[in-house]
């Protein structure tokens, strides 16, 4: 995120309309530079349950880490911002969007990988059996 | 007419990695989408990509859901489910 630096020169100054405007600008750049890592993962898609491309995975990922890293220093700036001058637009938005992300991120390539093996070999659980093992649990 | 689902054993074990109400939302979530067609949700080849978001005190919690669709079988099969929790904004 190219632009950090200024805002941090832009917030020194004091001027609210112009932090306030630069933070609107850095929240709009991350969920753009989040859609088209998205429209990059659609693209190279593998055609089906029993294909996986792992190195084509591990580099979609490691720039959705690389988003998620950068997204928070964008968020770091932009509670700034909002304890100085006010709500942000778009911060919400971007807060939830690293949240996607990172629980997207919680799930490991081995575990993406095994459970289309497990699916296709089968090992799955029924619906009714979650509910009802949720249901002793809860007991 | 509605899907069944099922879950991967992987899947079930993220879903055993949250707490127990979070565990109820995600089954109400999908009894939920396996009611609507086209399935809501982000499209990766054969993949959908699904995640909701609940809140609990002061924090946010984020579901994030792949399923594979089997339109034969009219069944969904949730492949991985992953969690992440972040603390909710407050108003400044």
């Amino acid at each position: 995120m190219v632009a950090l630096p200024l805002f941090d020169v832009v917030m020194s100054s004091d001027r609210a309309e112009r932090s306030v405007d630069v933070a609107d600008r850095l929240v709009d750049g991350a969920l753009a530079d989040l859609r088209q890592i998205e429209a990059l993962e659609e693209g190279l898609a593998p055609a089906g349950l029993t294909q996986f491309d792992r190195q084509t995975v591990a580099l979609l990922r490691g720039m959705y880490e690389q988003w998620a890293h950068e997204s928070r220093s964008v968020l770091d700036r932009v509670a700034q911002a909002e304890r100085r001058f006010g709500k942000v637009k778009g911060g919400d938005t971007l807060r939830d969007a690293l949240g996607r992300t990172l629980a997207m991120l919680s799930v490991s390539i081995d575990d993406m990988e095994a459970s289309r093996r497990e699916i296709t070999e089968g090992r799955i659980v029924s619906a009714e059996e979650v509910r009802r093992e949720l249901r002793v649990h809860a007991q | 007419m509605s899907y069944g689902y099922m879950l991967s054993e992987r899947a079930l074990a993220g879903l055993r990695k949250m707490e127990l109400w979070l565990q109820e939302e995600t089954l109400d979530e999908l009894d939920r989408l396996t009611a609507q067609q086209p399935f809501p949700g982000r499209r990766i080849g054969e993949l959908i990509v699904r995640d909701f978001v609940r809140e609990r005190g002061t924090n946010r919690h984020y579901v994030f859901l792949t399923l594979f669709p089997n339109a034969p079988a009219q069944t969904l099969t949730v492949s991985n489910i992953g969690w992440c929790v972040l603390p909710q904004q407050t108003d400044t």
